[in-house]
């Protein structure tokens, strides 16, 4: 029965490695993000100062704390940010950064950001998911006894697999229209970055902007699907990242090429961490790390 | 191998994780597709553009200027938005129609706490979208303190008509 497949490959165990190595992530950049909140004292700029709010529909009851109560948020938030990445109390600290964040989300439009709900639906998938059996606090202070110790199921790492094909292939179908297949925004922005080194004399070429226009539609539509397959998974994996980085290089989208980045990084198998970690000990003539897959 | 093992309990406990993901996935892949519902073109009416991965599509210049009519005594006022918006929020704003709807009802409570029962607010947006030239984006004839704020269509939105260059 294909219900009965459906359920032994979604609750097959799989090691809990990718997910952790991507949780260490999602951790270090919201507390980098966080931190940059302070820095450039964005809390005020965005939350104190203002004396009327945008809202969401369905929203309007959230209100911002009065001054300086909202750097005392922000602070816990960080904090939150910093237990998730070292995996210490990981199911508290998760549930309760999904609300810190939602609400400073949900505080004002004018700030929203499709990387901050994408932040905010990744959050929710890492709540159910068992992220903290690998690289965590939480497996030193409580370890768990068997030869299953540091598996979960199979879905809490295809969800997030999931979410991200979800998130590429739209971004990647909305470019499909008419001003995007005439090259627009991208002109207009692009064109005007002639004086950055290497690549600016380039950008002056309408060719080089369509390549560009055409190639990232191309990426996401074509590309995402072919992270899925494992012949492919690496070239695509290595185009995302010089992407991403581009994205960086041209406009100020904070943290999200960075997520990205790490997100992709859960379409290799779930062990790929020890592999790694194994490869790197052969390189260095050291013992290998145990391995621990059952199932694999 | 594990199917056979686990009890009608646990299998139950799955069916529901399975119901939950298909439950998930299927919000994550209809919500982003919500514009479709409406009518015109997504980067300029925003109808449905967010929480949709629209991402880098329009580039959206604007400039904004909002009036308060009182029709008791036939006074109006032009709006200072800097004195009760930041200059970022202001420059969010004016580009997009659902928060410039936000801003008017904000006007128009205003106005009622100074004592104008039936404050009118109209708006002249003038915005230009991926080099187009400029064009109104709200129609200037409509109270918006009239409009509630709803999900439907928003008809006090104009049509985008300009072409591009």
């Amino acid at each position: 029965m294909v219900l009965q497949k459906l359920e032994d490959k979604l609750f097959r165990p799989v090691d809990m490695a990718s997910l952790a190595v991507f949780r260490i992530a999602f951790g270090a950049l919201l507390l980098w993000d966080v931190v940059k909140f302070f820095v450039f004292d964005w809390i005020a700029l965005m939350y104190v100062r203002p004396s009327f709010h945008f809202k969401y529909y369905g929203f309007e009851w959230v209100e911002p704390w009065p001054g300086s109560l909202m750097y005392l948020h922000f602070a816990v938030t960080g904090a939150l940010a910093f237990l998730i990445m070292i995996g210490l109390f990981y199911r508290v600290a998760i549930v309760l950064f999904l609300f810190m964040f939602s609400y400073i989300f949900l505080l004002d439009q004018t700030e929203y950001l499709n990387h901050f709900y994408f932040v905010i639906l990744l959050n929710v998938l890492l709540v159910f998911a068992p992220a903290n059996r690998v690289y965590a606090i939480d497996a030193l202070i409580r370890p768990r006894e068997g030869p299953g110790a540091h598996t979960g199921p199979a879905w809490a790492v295809w969800i997030v697999v999931a979410q991200m094909e979800i998130m590429l292939v739209f971004a990647g179908i909305v470019k499909v229209n008419p001003d995007w297949l005439a090259l627009q925004p991208l002109l207009l922005w692009l064109s005007p970055q002639t004086h950055l080194p290497l690549i600016g004399p380039l950008l002056g070429e309408t060719w080089v902007i369509a390549v560009g226009a055409y190639g990232v539609i191309a990426l996401h539509i074509l590309g995402a699907p072919l992270l899925l397959w494992r012949r492919t998974r690496l070239a695509v994996f290595v185009l995302y990242v010089l992407f991403h980085i581009s994205n960086h290089v041209f406009f100020n989208i904070g943290i999200f090429p960075w997520l990205t980045i790490a997100g992709t990084t859960i379409f290799f198998p779930p062990d790929w961490p020890r592999r790694f970690e194994n490869k790197a000990r052969e390189w260095l003539r050291a013992p290998r790390a145990p391995a621990g897959v059952a199932g694999e | 191998m594990t199917t056979q093992a686990i009890s009608p309990r646990r299998r139950l406990g799955r069916r529901v994780i399975m119901g939950l993901i298909a439950l998930w996935l299927a919000f994550q892949i209809l919500v982003p597709m919500r514009h479709h519902l409406y009518p015109g073109d997504t980067s300029w009416t925003e109808l449905g553009h967010r929480f949709a991965w629209q991402m880098k599509l329009r580039d959206k210049r604007a400039r904004a200027e909002f009036v308060v009519h009182d029709p008791a005594t036939g006074q109006q006022y032009k709006v200072n938005m800097l004195r009760h918006l930041t200059p970022r929020q202001i420059s969010k704003m004016t580009p997009r129609p659902d928060m410039i709807l936000q801003f008017a009802h904000h006007l128009a409570d205003l106005a009622r706490a100074r004592g104008i029962e039936n404050p009118e607010v109209r708006v002249t947006v003038l915005a230009s979208l991926n080099g187009r030239p400029y064009d109104y984006l709200i129609d200037p004839s409509v109270d918006l303190a009239a409009v509630p704020r709803d999900l439907g269509n928003a008809d006090w939105i104009m049509p985008l008509v300009s072409e591009m260059p």
